[in-house]
């Protein structure tokens, strides 16, 4: 699949995250990781809790900031960016999806895909048709008008799934979207992202403790103490499933 | 935490406050402002009772009249009896004064009679005719008593034969300073026969004294003589000693008494009373001279304290709900806290302990920093006496004069504490109870049966037929409505206010959605989120928008009626001076103009000579009524005199209304509403005017004018007279020439003289003998200030109110928008992650609130006017001023509270939003 890749979407060099602690102490969460993600990979990430899997992702999807170190996503650097340019690679290059779905319960299932492109300034109109194209491709046209409460959480995460659509994102970020869903409905969210990077061509990038899930993917990485302890392609990963 | 020990409490408190400084704030904001309030309610208040004591015994003499019995046998002398009063520790100084009979048991008593010729007339009985002596011995002309006596005009000065006169009998009899009076001065016993009494004189003297000045007392009458002892033969002072015809004056110390309660004040007058006379064996008796003084005052005391407290309510209600709904944010930001600790296995009564201590701490330091601002509203209460506006010249004084009493320090803490720990117990329980059940806060509350049974409405409607009556009675000032009326209409502002705040509340979640409409509209790329405020009105917006109705209307009645104070303060004034200089004059002369100003011809633009004449009126020419009767140049005063629009009673416009007495100046006269009400004369009765000097003459002249003030005439009520009349000076100089005289003059300057008003005061005091007294608007309008404005502090609490109104605004604006904020972070946090700028956060915050103010702003603006508009009723119920009160509308002040008020709102959220827009998304999503 690299070969077939050309292009990087994702590329961390040396990142670095740390945390100040009431100002005295920092935590060492990410230690010089390096990866290499290509275009419309479906990538997923692994790790021991601590590891710096949902921080890696937060950084590439601009919510937290870079201690040092260099990640480029889509061809930009992130380094000595302001938070307006922040914004705007938010707005429109990436998206991210959380485990808790993360809709605003107010809204209806429309109105949620809706928002982003609102926020970006499209006008209500076409923003309205491009929300029910989306619904539509994640199957849930038919609950276009109802409260996230009146959906199951499958449902939910299919309606986050397509408000990461709205932002017509380069990438996609996940963390854990399958962990609050049972088995059988995680597995049918996993294929949906497995559909949306190989017939979209949008890289997606999940974090997961799930082995099934990361089978599905085309690549894994596995994070220890904030580096990268292994990547694994395709194949290794089949054959590792095979053993088991 | 360490089980029932309370110093781990303190301990894990104090932690807690140095730990979360903005989750104190909230709560401390609340009860500083709660506390200062209550404390200046405690100085003030404290202070009010004394400063109306003051200024009511400042102008009486002596408080206490100590007379010897009559029938008792005494060898004491007057200072024997002097000796004993002095030493009690209430008294200040004494006088002995001869002359006026006291005992009602003594058959002796004196006479004074004005002797126009060489009789002696000693058989005239006294009280038929004319005056009675008021001796001061001669070692008391330095005293406490005497040097109290107010001086109109001349001087006070009893030594070689001067003598007093009340200035009324310088009205009515144009005796001049200097002149010499010729008396008889007897003593006499009184007899009673069948046929009546008869008086003997038993001993007389002629005296001849000078007149040294005019008093105006309210001690003395207007037919007391003042002099000296050292005028009279030693044998009449004995004689008068003998016969127990003296008396003696007692002034109090008022350091040593309780100034500040006119009821124990009065007990511990009469205790003084009964203590003297028990220690002189019952051979003195005392009158408590003050006592019915004091029950007068004390009741316009009780009405200025009652309207002070109206002024108070709703700053109080303000600080409630800034202290609940600080206790509330404050609750709020410890949830994860407090689930830590129900983790860990610390029961409801143990947390409750924790966050006890903690606003017991807080709420100590916060009650002392309130009681520090309690001193600084009370200052600035006793230091305004115009709206808004400070006099640093008396702040120092008024700072001074403020006693801070361990009652007031207990008074406040315990009220402050009271408050905070009730609604910090509430909340408390409320809140340990949601923290289980998280999810269903949002849910809307159970109506309260208030409401169920509209019990907002009711009270509102009652409150508006205060308004209505008043309305009624201002078309119609002819129509009563009784006692129960008048209370309807004092207590309605209360119940306008509070029943607007809770409809308020009521509607608060219905009318501001419309508003949403056009606001969605308006912010198309954030209007979809405003739905979230909808959902969420339920909660917090009510409460916002009583707080912002309540401060809206609070600011705007302080802004009008604080207008409409300084209006009636400069109209006092202006009424008074009637022009730029108001001069008293003495002279024989009956023509004055800009020529006899020598020298200062320049200067002037116009001079309205003013004459006086007292005579007798009467609508039936048989029983007569005195009257003062003002004569003018009626084209030059309309032209030229400042005049109200309502000077007049039946002439909308005062010109009209003059120039009837332009147009015929003999047969035509203004008279005020009290000749009216009280002679029943109406619109165009024919009254009977008689001289006092020349018997037989008489005028006739229609009342085709009613008066209820004209420029630099004396106020009715300020003398004995209440009737007032004012003519063309044609009227009077033809009619009554003997009677006439010139006593006073309105002058204009030229523009650019105005200035220099002050030094043309001096100018015309040294150059012209014949101008007693110069007044200048400036000088009048400080001392009705000071006497009117600071007095009663009603410019100064409704600049406290609309300080706190302002101030409520922004801190509780900004408490409610972080409550809302802090149960919206996590939705705040999706829509940053999901593009949402910093900008639109900002401006959906903003936009939270916009209904909110635009519909608070409008009803508080209603709800202002029309309380304002009730307020004003007040003085004119009560008859607390001079003459009526107009509502002035102040419209830049109006449109200033409008735009400080949205500033308020603007500011106060705009932190909140700044906080809004900085949510870290990854740390509210890991909590989610």
């Amino acid at each position: 699949m690299h070969e077939q890749k050309s292009e990087l979407a994702v590329t961390t060099k040396g990142l670095v995250k740390n945390f100040d602690i009431s100002g005295r102490e920092s935590v060492y969460v990410l230690t010089g990781l390096n990866l290499e993600i290509y275009k419309g990979e479906f990538v997923a990430i692994m790790g021991p809790s601590g590891s710096g899997k949902s921080t890696l992702v937060n950084i590439l999807s601009t919510l937290e900031t870079i201690t040092a170190g260099d990640v480029c996503v889509d061809g930009i650097h992130y380094k000595n960016l302001n938070p307006e340019e922040l914004l705007d690679i938010r707005r429109s290059s990436t998206a991210i999806i959380f485990q808790n779905f993360a809709l605003i319960d107010y809204l209806t299932a429309s109105e949620n895909v809706k928002l982003p492109m609102i926020v970006r300034g499209i006008n209500h109109r076409e923003a309205e048709e491009k929300a029910l194209h989306f619904l539509e491709a994640v199957d849930l046209y038919s609950r276009k008008d109802h409260l996230p409460e009146e959906l199951s959480g499958g449902e939910q995460q299919r309606v986050a799934i397509a408000r990461a659509l709205a932002h017509e994102p380069k990438i996609i970020f996940a963390d854990e979207p399958t962990g609050n869903l049972d088995a059988v409905t995680g597995m049918r969210i996993i294929q949906l992202f497995k559909r949306i990077s190989h017939e979209m061509g949008i890289t997606v990038i999940i974090v997961t403790h799930d082995h099934k899930a990361a089978q599905e993917t085309d690549r894994v990485y596995i994070l220890q103490e904030g580096k990268v302890l292994e990547e694994k392609s395709q194949e290794i990963k089949d054959r590792t499933s095979k053993k088991r | 935490m360490k089980k029932n020990n309370i110093f781990s409490y303190i301990g894990y408190a104090i932690n807690s406050i140095l730990s979360y400084k903005r989750r104190n704030l909230s709560i401390g904001v609340g009860i500083i402002l709660g506390a200062s309030i209550f404390s200046s309610i405690f100085f003030y208040g404290a202070l009010v009772s004394t400063i109306a004591v003051l200024d009511a015994v400042n102008d009486i003499e002596a408080e206490v009249i100590f007379y010897p019995e009559a029938v008792a046998n005494i060898t004491n002398t007057p200072f024997d009896f002097v000796e004993s009063i002095e030493i009690n520790k209430e008294v200040m100084d004494t006088s002995i004064i001869y002359g006026p009979k006291m005992s009602r048991d003594s058959s002796y008593l004196t006479s004074l009679i004005l002797l126009e010729d060489n009789t002696t007339h000693t058989n005239h009985l006294p009280w038929w005719e004319d005056y009675e002596a008021i001796i001061f011995d001669s070692s008391d002309q330095e005293g406490d008593v005497i040097q109290q006596i107010k001086i109109v005009k001349g001087e006070l000065n009893l030594s070689n034969g001067g003598c007093l006169l009340s200035f009324e009998l310088r009205r009515e009899y144009g005796i001049s300073i200097n002149e010499t009076l010729r008396f008889n001065m007897s003593i006499g016993q009184i007899f009673v026969h069948p046929n009546g009494y008869t008086f003997t004189s038993i001993y007389y003297s002629l005296i001849n004294l000078k007149i040294t000045g005019f008093y105006q007392s309210d001690l003395f009458d207007s037919d007391n003589i003042i002099f000296s002892s050292d005028d009279l033969e030693n044998e009449l002072i004995e004689r008068l000693t003998e016969y127990k015809l003296y008396s003696i004056y007692t002034r109090l110390d008022y350091s040593n008494l309780p100034a500040n309660d006119f009821q124990k004040l009065n007990r511990r007058i009469d205790k003084l009373v009964q203590r003297v006379e028990i220690q002189n064996e019952g051979k003195i008796r005392g009158i408590n001279i003050v006592s019915t003084f004091l029950g007068e005052n004390q009741i316009r005391i009780i009405i200025m304290q009652l309207i002070d407290t109206i002024l108070y309510i709703p700053a109080i209600f303000l600080s409630l709900i800034l202290a609940t709904s600080g206790t509330e944010l404050s609750l709020q930001e410890r949830k994860k806290e407090v689930a830590s600790l129900k983790a860990q296995g610390a029961s409801p009564k143990q947390i409750k302990l924790m966050i006890y201590t903690e606003v017991i701490i807080i709420g100590l330091i916060a009650s002392f920093i309130g009681i520090i601002l309690g001193i600084l509203i009370a200052t600035m209460v006793l230091s305004i006496s115009r709206f808004m506006i400070i006099d640093f010249s008396t702040f120092g004084e008024a700072f001074r004069s403020i006693r801070v009493t361990p009652f007031s320090i207990l008074g406040t803490v315990f009220i402050a504490m009271g408050i905070s720990l009730i609604t910090t117990s509430t909340k408390t329980k409320t809140f340990i109870a949601q923290e289980v059940v998280e999810g269903t806060e949002i849910e809307k509350k159970k109506t309260s049966l208030f409401k169920r049974i509209y019990g907002d409405y009711i009270i509102f409607i009652i409150g508006l037929l205060g308004v209505i009556l008043n309305f009624a009675q201002d078309l119609n000032p002819e129509i009563t409505f009784g006692f129960s009326a008048v209370l309807l209409q004092f207590i309605s502002l209360i119940f306008l206010w509070f029943g607007a705040a809770f409809i308020a509340s009521r509607v608060a979640t219905k009318i501001p959605q419309i508003l949403d409409r056009f606001i969605i509209r308006i912010f198309k790329d954030i209007g979809i989120l405003i739905k979230g405020s909808l959902s969420r009105r339920n909660q917090h917006f009510p409460r916002i928008t009583v707080l912002l109705c309540l401060s809206i209307s609070l600011s705007v009645l302080a802004a009008i009626q604080g207008y409409t104070g300084d209006k009636a303060l400069d109209r006092q004034a202006e009424y008074y001076v009637g022009g730029d200089l108001k001069l008293e004059i003495d002279t024989s002369s009956l023509t004055l103009s800009e020529a006899n100003f020598s020298g200062f011809e320049d200067q002037i633009e116009s001079v309205i000579p003013i004459y006086y004449a007292n005579l007798r009126i009467s609508i039936s020419a048989t029983y007569y009524f005195s009257i003062d009767c003002y004569g003018t140049d009626i084209s030059l005063y309309k032209e030229k005199a400042t005049w109200h629009k309502d000077s007049l009673v039946n002439y909308v416009d005062y010109r009209e209304g003059l120039s009837l007495l332009e147009s015929d100046p003999t047969g035509t006269i203004a008279v005020n509403k009290e000749v009216v009400d009280f002679i029943e004369a109406t619109q165009n009765s024919t009254l009977h005017f008689a001289s006092r000097v020349d018997f037989m003459q008489t005028a006739y002249a229609d009342a085709k004018v009613i008066l209820d003030h004209a420029p630099a005439i004396e106020n009715p009520g300020t003398f004995s007279n209440n009737f007032i009349a004012l003519a063309d000076t044609e009227f009077l100089t033809t009619n009554f020439p003997n009677d006439t005289m010139l006593t006073c003059a309105i002058v204009n300057l030229k523009p650019e003289f105005k200035d220099n008003m002050s030094e043309l005061q001096i100018e015309l005091l040294t150059s012209f003998d014949w101008i007693k007294e110069v007044y200048t608007y400036d000088d009048v309008l400080r001392e009705i200030e000071d006497e009117q404005g600071r007095f009663y502090g009603i410019p100064g609490l409704l600049s406290i109110d609309y300080i706190i109104s302002i101030a409520s605004i922004l801190i509780g604006v900004s408490i409610f928008m972080f409550m809302i904020i802090n149960k919206r972070r996590k939705e705040f946090a999706i829509l940053i992650a999901e593009g949402t700028s910093r900008k639109q956060m900002i401006k959906l915050v903003l936009c939270e609130i916009l209904s909110i103010a635009v519909f608070s702003t409008l009803f508080g603006f209603v709800i202002g006017f029309l309380s304002a508009y009730q307020f004003n009723s007040f003085f004119d119920v009560f008859e607390l001023t001079t003459f009526n009160r107009l509502l002035h509308i102040p419209i830049i002040s109006l449109v200033l509270t409008v735009i400080c008020s949205f500033i308020a709102i603007i500011l106060g959220t705009l932190v909140p939003a700044i906080s809004a827009s900085r949510i870290k998304v990854v740390e509210e999503m890991r909590t989610y």
